[in-house]
């Protein structure tokens, strides 16, 4: 069940849109070379309608700067665009995902300037933001560091994490975990030891500031 | 005679000539904080809708706009940059202060070559039939004395397939938030006027006028009486404002 995101009020539309493109245009501070090409876009009006959501993403780049619209379905016809493409949420992820970005087969309808598409494709598939100085203009270079590095160990690691294995990992994992955990009763005398202990130590902290002011009168 | 016919400024009821002046010197007297007070009054929430506005216009580079009771240029400074050095951004308003106020901002920011500056009365616009590829009137038209002559005024200078954008306080659409934005407006809005501007009679007229002004349906049907081939509308913010959007044929 697809949600109709296009019905949704236009004044939270254009709060998430203005998220998003100050999202986009910091992103793309830390890779000037796609940034440059924006130039290709330069007063171009690109559409996208995503059918199932009712919603249209519109794109326009003005001085290599990326605006950012979401608007309601309706406004996709009052408002030509050099470029629409049509198609479902689910057409475009996986048109995202294909290595050769063929629109062919996709089920995405395009109409408008083709030329453009390419110059998109172009953008999207030589995108190369530097995450660690835009971390670090945040964060601080050591943390940023720290977390590319993270990041990266992660990054070798997902290709080899197979689902099913890792859910028989987790399964002995948790099974194992759940074996060594100790006994309810053994955790309830251990809590009565701890407040024995705490009681004798205040009677002895007691008896000491007895002992010091007994010293200090003689 | 017309301008012994009565209107409304707010909830008082005045004879129709002399809506005019009584409306100009409230924007006289906000002119100077007018901004401020958007921001204050609605949260930073009309920045989104001016967004909206502007997304909705259509607009492409070489275009010609007409913001009227353009104000303090909010509208005319994105439409400016969509249009580019080849299009023309006419930002006009009734109101000098305003206007002053309006382009001293948007020469301060750099808003220059494609911009023109008007003094004009809506229901009177001094441009040639079929000129305009869009006009927008932002938070203007319930200052209008004579709506429906104003709305015929822009379908005449509007080109063929032009647009019109009407954004404007309209009906919260449920009854809770009515409540809400009444008890904000007649209460929050003239003390929140009293303190940044020592006026709070402008903005308590500035909810009267809201109170007055034609609701989404009403005001639909008064721009396709007016000769407008369609008109929409979108809500926003529950139906505190709305978008009207009218297309000449």
């Amino acid at each position: 069940m697809s949600v109709k995101l296009g019905g949704m009020d236009p004044s939270l539309l254009a709060l998430v849109a203005i998220c998003l493109e100050k999202a986009l245009n910091e992103s793309l501070q830390y890779d000037p070379a796609s940034k440059q090409r924006l130039t290709q876009l330069e007063q171009k009006h690109i559409a996208i309608l995503f059918s199932d959501l009712t919603l249209v993403v519109r794109l326009r780049v003005e001085n290599k700067h990326a605006y950012l619209a979401l608007l309601p379905e309706s406004e996709l016809d009052d408002n030509k665009a050099d470029l629409t493409l049509r198609g479902e949420l689910q057409q475009f992820k996986n048109l995202a995902s294909d290595k050769k970005h063929s629109l062919a087969g996709s089920g995405i309808h395009a109409e408008g300037e083709l030329a453009l598409l390419q110059a998109l494709a172009d953008i999207a598939s030589d995108v190369d933001i530097d995450w660690q100085d835009m971390l670090s203009a945040k964060i601080g270079p050591e943390l940023s560091s720290a977390a590319s590095i993270a990041f990266k160990s992660l990054k070798q690691v997902l290709p080899s994490f197979n689902k099913k294995e890792s859910q028989a990992h987790l399964e002995n994992l948790l099974h194992s975990e759940w074996r060594l955990l100790p006994h309810p009763e053994e955790v309830l005398f251990f809590q009565a030891s701890v407040q024995e202990l705490r009681r004798d130590s205040e009677r002895l902290e007691a008896r000491l500031q007895q002992l010091k002011n007994t010293v200090i009168k003689d | 005679m017309k301008d012994q016919e009565n209107t409304h400024f707010g909830f008082e009821t005045v004879k129709a000539g002399d809506k005019a002046a009584k409306v100009a010197d409230v924007f006289h007297s906000v002119a100077a904080k007018y901004d401020i007070m958007n921001d204050l009054m609605s949260g930073g929430v009309h920045r989104l809708w001016k967004m909206f506005t502007v997304e909705s216009s259509g607009l492409r580079p070489g275009n010609k706009v007409l913001d009227i009771a353009g104000g303090t240029g909010d509208l005319s400074a994105k439409f400016s940059k969509i249009v580019g050095p080849k299009g023309r951004v006419v930002l006009a308003d009734i109101n000098e202060s305003m206007l002053k106020v309006g382009r001293d901002k948007l020469i301060n920011k750099g808003l220059v070559g494609n911009l023109d500056y008007v003094q004009a009365d809506a229901q009177y616009l001094p441009f040639p039939d079929n000129y305009f590829d869009c006009i927008s009137i932002a938070f203007g038209l319930r200052n209008v004395t004579d709506k429906t002559l104003a709305i015929k005024s822009m379908l005449r200078i509007l080109k063929p397939g032009g647009r019109l954008l009407v954004l404007e306080f309209s009906k919260p659409q449920n009854a809770l938030l009515e409540k809400a934005y009444d008890t904000y407006s007649f209460r929050l809005l003239p003390l929140m006027g009293k303190v940044v501007t020592n006026d709070a009679d402008s903005y308590r007229y500035l909810a009267e006028s809201i109170r007055m002004h034609p609701d989404q349906e009403s005001l639909k049907e008064l721009i396709l009486d007016a000769g407008f081939h369609s008109c929409t509308y979108h809500n926003m913010t529950g139906g505190i404002v709305a978008l009207h959007k009218a297309l000449k044929a």
